[in-house]
């Protein structure tokens, strides 16, 4: 295949000769090409390049962001394929096409390939559309890979909200958002599940673009999903992963299948008597491993609420720990201890005496344990998610 | 000879016109090209034409490219260019044609000047109709290098084919600088098209042609000249030289003769010899203009050079 100068240079010199002694006339426009933000990933037109476009039920209408809009668009004037995959329950290849033309000259060449641009938009525009209930952008990802060699690039444009298999973030309240983006990775490595991404550059774009009736995530919850995806992307052996981030509606494509609704559970607010659970899902969150807050701030910011509600009255609170099932029993007691113990520090540092205060760390050990490990041993990272808590148990006086 | 130019093809202007162009109508150089003084320059509009006639021939250029461009989608960039390029000129000049021929019939000529201005007008309109039909129907969309819309619900818009109002306004733009640019050529052909001053600069033209042909030649001949005259002198002095060795020798040639006749006269000791030698009319004179004496012969040769 020959190889064509870039898009820019040949308009450029198409105005040139076009545009001799006369600016005004109809037809020959001398707007230059609008600054676009360039990918810092995916820069090289000059490999194929495969979007799996996640337009169906529950995420937001599938729009490309400029950037991978023009790299779309260099990649077809360089006249390598181009590929979209619909993601949906079962992910599948829907169009394919290289820019060809027989044309002589820059300006029918150029007319050419608005045709085909114009036909890349339909086919985006009627092609991706949904037609398996549930979303599998996993398998989409490995589809996009198939169809596209080691050095080209994929865009995944969706939610990124899997509801199959071996993501399901459906399960458990939507715990897989909390849950560790390397233990999913290591999840679905046991699981050999992650898409083989080597060699090629893959671009993120739209995670967390839920549409109702999906409920949006919050910004914890946002970052979480960019990084698990990000993770799994990079485990699949991607040479490089750039996530963008463009706001979108809460609108999806109308009429499509169906798929389950990832329910989020309103973050729990501490109750005068009775018992609140402290975990990722309200920013009481820790790193893997330790009795360190993941955001210390944020934390602080919820544990003042039960420090206010304290602050009020006469309560004693007894904070429990629990982990999920990583490590020794002992280990896990030992753990669970200590994160208690951090909330307690907390609750001091706010005002509470320590005399009404009680830990203790009971591991896996407890009545609400959700069982985290797998028929092989192997950790699930969703139950493991909703393992990690400190619960907080305030009695009140009694008469 | 080098003062002639400013008169003499002015003056002869009138009649050159009628040589070379103006066959008939005498009252045309008389009317409207009238005035021979006023042919000797051009006005300072007919400057001003031929950069308007550019600029207006690259607008057209322009206007056609993208038009013959997607006509002949097979055919290069070049090979396009040089169709543009011609198609341009062929109108310019047709209307231009079109105006020089109209002046003609202005000025009352009578030969087909008539007709082929009209046919050129047609011509020229013909070819701008067509022109206008065919930016009309092929239609294409600038590519801007603007990033296009991708999205899933969203069809795009110049899918279908464009409606004549937003086609219209760049065709009828296309036809108003073709008309434009023809009706400067036209106007322009026909304000400055005058065929005795065309004549008068011909004939202008070839008279400083000849006169710096004369005046190059010039020096050649006096030089010539003066060495035809010292070759003539050359040859006189010559002629000279050669009539007195001429006689000098013809006188030693006398003197030769009458010392013969005394050796004759002393070897035969004959009075009768000796007189029918010497005593003979029409004995010549000796060199020195003396009758030969006769003198004893002496051991000497007149000749020079020469052993008794």
């Amino acid at each position: 295949m020959t190889r064509r100068s870039s898009l820019p240079m040949r308009l450029a010199r198409t105005r040139g000769a076009g545009c001799v002694g006369l600016l005004l006339l109809a037809g020959c426009h001398s707007g230059t090409r609008p600054p676009s933000t360039r990918l810092q990933c995916a820069d090289a037109a000059s490999t194929p390049l495969a979007v799996a476009v996640g337009a169906r039920s529950n995420s937001a209408v599938p729009v490309l962001p400029d950037a991978t809009a023009a790299l779309l668009r260099d990649t077809a004037w360089a006249g390598q394929k181009v590929t979209f995959i619909r993601v949906d329950g079962e992910p599948e290849m829907t169009f394919t096409d290289t820019f060809r033309s027989q044309a002589g000259n820059e300006q029918a060449r150029h007319d050419d390939f608005t045709a085909f641009l114009q036909q890349l938009q339909t086919a985006f525009a009627t092609k991706t559309r949904a037609k398996i209930s549930e979303a599998d952008p996993l398998a989409a990802l490995s589809e996009a890979a198939r169809a596209t060699p080691p050095g080209g690039n994929l865009v995944l444009l969706d939610s990124g909200l899997q509801t199959m298999p071996p993501l399901r973030f459906q399960d458990g309240d939507g715990a897989l958002l909390e849950a560790e983006p390397d233990e999913i990775v290591t999840d679905l490595k046991q699981q050999k599940a992650l898409p083989d991404l080597h060699g090629r550059s893959v671009v993120l774009a739209g995670l967390g673009n839920t549409a109702d009736p999906q409920l949006a995530l919050n910004t914890r919850q946002r970052n979480n999903l960019v990084a698990i995806w990000r993770a799994i992307a990079k485990a699949s052996g991607a040479r490089c992963v750039e996530v963008l981030d463009d706001p979108a509606g809460r609108r999806s494509v109308a009429g499509l299948p169906a798929v389950s609704v990832v329910q989020i559970a309103a973050p729990p607010t501490p109750q005068p008597c009775g018992e609140t659970q402290f975990s990722e899902r309200n920013n009481v969150g820790f790193l893997p491993d330790q009795a360190d807050f993941r955001d210390e701030a944020a934390a602080r910011t919820t544990i003042q609420a039960l420090a206010d509600v304290m602050r009020h009255g006469r309560q004693t609170v007894e904070l429990i720990g629990a982990t999920a099932s990583v490590g020794s029993a002992q280990g896990r007691r030992d753990l669970s201890r200590r994160r208690a113990e951090a909330v307690r520090d907390v609750l001091v540092d706010l005002g509470i005496t320590a005399d009404r205060i009680t830990t203790r760390g009971v591991g896996t050990d407890w009545a609400g344990y959700v069982p985290d490990l797998g028929p092989d041993g192997a950790l699930l990272p969703g139950p493991a998610a909703e393992n990690r808590k400190v619960i907080a148990r305030l009695s009140c006086p009694r008469g | 000879m080098t003062d002639a130019p400013s008169t003499a093809p002015q003056n002869d202007s009138r009649t050159a016109g009628h040589g070379a162009d103006l066959t008939d109508g005498a009252a045309a150089d008389a009317g409207v090209y009238g005035n021979a003084v006023l042919l000797a320059g051009r006005s300072r509009g007919a400057y001003l034409q031929l950069p308007v006639l550019l600029l207006a021939a690259s607008a057209d250029v322009g206007a056609f490219l993208q038009v013959i461009e997607l006509v002949m989608r097979r055919q290069s960039q070049r090979v396009v260019l040089m169709v543009v390029v011609g198609f341009t000129a062929t109108v310019l000049c047709l209307a231009h044609l079109a105006g020089s021929f109209l002046r003609g019939r202005a000025v009352g000529e009578r030969s087909g000047r008539h007709l082929a201005a009209w046919t050129c007008l047609a011509v020229w309109v013909g070819l701008g109709l067509v022109a206008f039909w065919v930016r009309l129907v092929v239609h294409s969309e600038p590519l801007t290098g603007a990033v296009p819309n991708f999205s899933a619900d969203a069809l795009p818009a110049t899918a279908a084919e464009p409606d004549l109002s937003s086609v219209l306004p760049s065709a009828a733009l296309f036809l108003a600088l073709y008309l434009a640019t023809g009706v400067v050529a036209a106007v322009g052909g026909y304000l400055t098209s005058n065929p005795v001053r065309a004549a008068y600069v011909r004939a202008l033209r070839a008279y400083r042609r000849a006169t710096e042909q004369a005046a190059a030649s010039a020096g050649a001949y006096t030089g010539a000249a003066a060495y035809q005259r010292m070759q003539l002198v050359a040859g006189q002095n010559a002629a000279t030289a050669r009539d007195v060795e001429q006689q000098r020798r013809r006188a030693f040639a006398e003197d030769l003769k009458q010392y013969a006749r005394v050796l004759v006269a002393q070897r035969a000791q004959d009075p009768a010899v000796t007189d029918a030698l010497f005593d003979r009319p029409g004995d010549r004179p000796s060199a020195n203009g003396s009758r030969f004496t006769r003198q004893a012969p002496t051991t000497t040769s007149p000749i020079p050079g020469a052993s008794s």
